[in-house]
């Protein structure tokens, strides 16, 4: 192909061609290879292969290794030092083996020499022994697949170039000139700067920036004729497109945030897939048909191969019985056996279901199948009886961090504890008192309907007032700070002004008192705001009237099964984390919350649930709360461990004692769940409470590494259990809802959400590169979206470096999400089957699901096809039949 | 019934996942429809078996309906885009001719 006018495409009279709207949905089609990328304010903890959940867990792993060049599954060596420690051996490799390669299983036993061997044997030899996967040689964009293909040095100036015009497009007020015509969209927009962007004629020549110039100024039209001229045929474009997004998937993902999730009333600047896509590309074949950036008036001729043609294909193939013969000869020299051709053939053939990165897999379900079995074990022995007669019930979210503090206060007196999603059910906009925005508090799965807004207290109006104005004044010398930062003189005289007093104070920061700081998120709101006292106003304009704030109240201990026996003082605890100079503050923070602190959602869950009209409407429909019980919001202190009792003036004297008691306990609670953390995790020491006021602490605290498992059961099938804060505990009682509604609604949003963060995590520290957020010493924030490693390129999604890793070692294991579910077999099956995201998890292996009907009852495993197989555990043969299938 | 004084349209139906919904709004904007409307949640039965809608806690991933009304010329190029996502995803397209009073609301 060349770089000739293009056939022009069949047109409607609307002129809209069905090429466009094909073009439209491979590019969205192509984006599944990146996952959305929210604001940093917003951090959303997302499985980074989610777009491809519709195909099997390693089918995805395997494009995400041919587009990204990702590693999926921890390295060989990695996988077998961490077995010794995790005690994972023969009999889970074994069981993963037959799970995986039941043809292994199948095959007799092979002479070899004088030897006879099984094929699952030389199968055990090779996942212990034998060599490295070679990495797997990602395809390439059509610029590296030319016949004269572009320099990587372009390809990589490109690229920044790409991010830096990605970065001034969506800026929010950051930079002090904004780029004109945003309103037009991307493409458009940069088309307008290109001419006057020296960078881009610099990296390009002039006689490419022409080329460009002359395209289509509409991005569809653009990305359409930039493919044409490479010479990208219609069936490889989804490829072609993931391979572009694949070069700058920090970006991409942001703009499918902007295409898929970001708010419909935002009315900043949306940069889309189809713009980025059309940039990208066209400067890719710009650099193709001009490589000289001389004079050169006339493009070259180009040639471009298929992404994958029969040369690739057989280059892969040769690649991988290489690979497996190499694997033969190991395994041979390991069995002794004469170095002959003909042996190594024989047992390369045997290995045949073991090719490329099956081995990787089935370490990753041997690893699994320990977990399991060792969890299962422990769940089956639990035997502590739970509080008769509690002196108070705690709500926490499900977070892995809440179940340590759960333990520690259950341990501390009679109390009882239970796991719910962070928000409390309660989908909102949260806008607090003197703030012109609202926030989502819930998960980002859903979209909230209502507003509920702030005000002052019966009596602390003029204190409201004080401390409004005080905050504007701060404000407003903030924007004064700024301004003058930002203009051509004044930083020099600003510096000279300041510099004294705020060198002083960051020295003192650094040195002198860096733990004595207050935090500048993650606090408990009424910490937060000394002075405010405030209540939320439910039933505003856009609130919540009487039937929904009591079917909130009802959603929300229904789901949990707390409809009977309720305590004098029942705890309403969010979570937050306080940290400073941390662009990552919000993936500590509630994920339930949209990436908030948790505090002011149980504010709003109390105020409801103590609504004497809501609960008259209640009793109604069969939950009578006691005129006794009150409800009381809290915040858990990830990073301290210290829990703060919220509103604290405004509960009644009637449940003062009784708060003291508690609050005297939470305290207990949280210093002996300190301790422990301090002993257990790694790089953390008895100093620990006080890392979220460290400025240069990298680390406040480990977040949810470690997390495994997704518990579905009252808390008494988990009791007096350390579950080493590993699993999300949510709480259900099937006895009390014999619709399976509320299992429904755990297992299609808690449990999903819970499956994001267990996959970032493990793609994160399988490969911090690709799926990882890198080094945060090395963080910049970028237009209030994002971090890039340096001062430019993409925007670095997944987790930081220190999240999931110390002193070079994985602290995280990286294993897929366990989901045991407590209740009637049939009612999680059905659940599953008629629940599409529900059953791609399972089905497709992205989560494995075990359930029992109730304590004291054997385990079963969900299978692919609906069917409940029993469990045995590793080291028990397993049971190939489906005896017993109920489903 | 009379169409007298009706104009003819094409009326396209779109069943998918809620994750995808967005996409197949995007479509119907770059298509040039004028208008739709969205039904998040609905259930059904069908090549898949049941499929629930309404969900507590997640309003994305159950399966949406989407519904839009445009002159012929733009419905081809449009039921093109939806027939590329149902290639991959699961969901389901009708096309039917509609007619409408007041045409210039779709054009």
């Amino acid at each position: 192909m060349t770089g000739a006018a293009v056939p022009s495409t069949p047109a409607s009279e609307s002129g809209v061609s069905s090429r466009v709207l094909r073009l439209h949905a491979d590019v969205r089609q192509a984006a599944e290879i990146v996952a959305p990328l929210w604001p940093l304010d917003r951090f959303v903890a997302v499985n980074p292969l989610g777009g491809l959940t519709h195909l099997p867990f390693e089918d995805a792993c395997a494009e995400a290794r041919r587009i990204r060049g990702a590693r999926t599954h921890l390295d060989l060596p990695t996988a077998r030092s961490l077995a010794a420690a995790a005690g994972v051996g023969r009999a889970e490799l074994r069981a993963a083996l037959r799970s995986l390669t039941p043809e292994l299983s199948a095959h007799r036993e092979l002479t070899l020499g004088t030897r006879s061997v099984t094929p699952t044997e030389l199968a055990l030899i090779d996942l212990e022994h034998g060599p490295a996967t070679a990495p797997t040689v990602p395809a390439r964009s059509l610029g590296a697949r030319a016949s004269a293909p572009v320099p990587a040095t372009t390809v990589a100036a490109l690229n920044e170039l790409v991010a830096a015009w990605c970065a001034t497009f969506v800026d929010d007020g950051t930079a002090r000139w904004a780029m004109s015509g945003r309103q037009d969209g991307f493409h458009r927009a940069w088309r307008r700067a290109l001419p006057h962007d020296p960078r881009a004629r610099r990296i390009l020549g002039r006689q490419a920036i022409h080329w460009l110039e002359a395209r289509p100024l509409d991005p569809a039209a653009a990305l359409d004729n930039a493919l044409t001229t490479a010479g990208v045929a219609d069936e490889d474009r989804v490829d072609e497109l993931r391979l572009q997004f694949a070069q700058l998937p920090g970006w991409a993902g942001h703009a499918r945030w902007h295409d898929e999730w970001a708010p419909a009333e935002r009315t900043a600047p949306r940069l889309r897939l189809l713009d980025l896509a059309a940039v990208r590309t066209s400067l890719e074949v710009a650099a193709l048909l001009h490589p000289d950036r001389g004079p050169t008036r006339r493009p070259l001729e180009i040639v471009v191969p298929p992404v994958r043609d029969d040369a690739t294909r057989e280059a892969e193939h040769d690649a991988l019985q290489a690979g497996l013969l190499q694997r033969a000869v190991a395994v041979c020299e390991h069995l002794e056996l004469p170095d002959d051709p003909e042996l190594h053939a024989t047992v390369r053939d045997a290995l045949l279901p073991l090719q490329g990165a099956r081995r990787e897999a089935v370490w990753l379900e041997a690893h699994e199948r320990r977990r399991r079995d060792h969890l299962l074990q422990r769940l089956s022995g639990a035997t502590q009886p739970a509080a008769s007669a509690p002196r108070a019930q705690l709500l926490c979210c499900i977070d892995v961090r809440s179940e340590g503090l759960r333990r520690h206060l259950e341990a501390v007196g009679d109390y009882e504890t239970f796991g719910v999603a962070g928000f409390f059910g309660i989908p909102v906009e949260w806008q607090p008192l003197g703030s012109r925005f609202a926030e989502a508090r819930n998960p980002v799965l859903l979209t909230p309907s209502n507003r509920v807004t702030e005000t002052p207290v019966a009596g602390a109006q003029d204190d409201a007032a004080r401390e409004l104005d005080a905050r504007r004044r701060r404000a407003a010398a903030d924007d004064a700070r700024h301004e003058a930062s930002h203009s051509l003189g004044a930083p020099f005289a600003y510096a000279e002004l300041a510099g004294w007093f705020t060198g002083a104070a960051a020295l003192g920061r650094t040195l002198a008192w860096p733990r004595s700081q207050p935090g500048e998120r993650g606090q408990a709101p009424s910490a937060r705001r000394p002075g405010l006292r405030t209540q939320p106003v439910l039933d505003g304009e856009h609130g919540f009237d009487l039937e929904q704030r009591t079917l909130l109240a009802e959603s929300l201990l229904a789901v949990i099964g707390l409809t009977e026996d309720f305590a004098p003082v029942v705890v309403l605890c969010g979570h937050g984390a306080e940290t400073r100079n941390n662009p990552h503050a919000a993936s500590l923070d509630c994920g339930a919350c949209g990436g908030a602190p948790g505090g002011d959602s149980a504010r709003l869950a109390a105020a409801i649930c103590n609504d004497p009209e809501v609960r008259s409407a209640l009793q109604d429909r069969g939950i009578a709360i006691p005129d006794g019980t009150r409800f009381v919001a809290a915040q858990h202190d990830t990073v301290s461990d210290v829990v703060t009792v919220l509103d604290r003036d405004q509960i009644p004297r009637a449940w003062a004692e009784q708060v003291d008691a508690l609050e005297a306990d939470l305290a207990t609670a949280g210093t002996a769940l300190a301790a422990e953390r301090a002993a257990s995790q790694a790089g953390m020491d008895p100093a620990l409470r006080a890392r979220g006021r460290d400025w240069a602490q990298v680390r406040p605290e480990w977040g949810l590494a470690g997390n495994a498992a997704f518990i579905v059961a009252p808390r008494s099938s988990t009791l007096g259990i350390d579950l080493e804060r590993r699993s999300f505990l949510h709480s259900y009682r099937a006895d009390r809802d014999e619709e399976g509604r509320a299992l429904e609604a755990i297992l299609t949003a808690p449990l999903v959400v819970a499956q994001w963060i267990n996959a970032q995590y493990l793609f994160s520290t399988v490969d911090q590169d690709v799926f990882g957020a890198g080094d945060k010493l090395l963080h910049n924030p970028v237009a209030g979206v994002g971090v890039t490693s340096g001062d430019g390129g993409d925007l670095r999604a997944g987790l930081p470096l220190q999240s999931v890793s110390f002193a070079g070692e994985p602290v995280h294991e990286p294993l897929r999400l366990l989901a045991v579910v407590e209740a009637p077999l049939h009612r999680t099956a059905d659940i599953v089957a008629r629940n599409r995201v529900l059953r791609e998890l399972v089905e497709h292996g992205w989560i494995s699901l075990v359930g029992r009907e109730q304590p004291g009852e054997p385990w079963w495993q969900l299978q692919a096809d609906s069917r409940w197989q029993p469990w045995q555990g590793a080291s028990a043969p397993v049971d190939d039949g489906t005896k017993g299938a109920v489903a | 019934m009379t169409l007298e004084g009706l104009t003819r349209m094409i009326r396209v139906e779109v069943i998918v996942a809620g994750d995808q919904a967005a996409t197949v709004r995007d479509l119907f904007r770059e298509a040039g429809a004028t208008g739709w409307t969205t039904v998040a949640g609905v259930s059904g039965f069908g090549h898949h078996g049941e499929r629930r809608g309404g969900l507590l806690f997640n309003d994305r991933s159950s399966p949406t309906w989407l519904l839009t009304v445009l002159p012929e010329d733009r419905a081809e190029p449009l039921v093109t885009g939806i027939r590329r996502v149902l290639d991959e995803h699961s969901g389901v397209v009708f096309v039917t001719e509609t007619w409408v009073s007041r045409p210039s609301y779709f054009r």
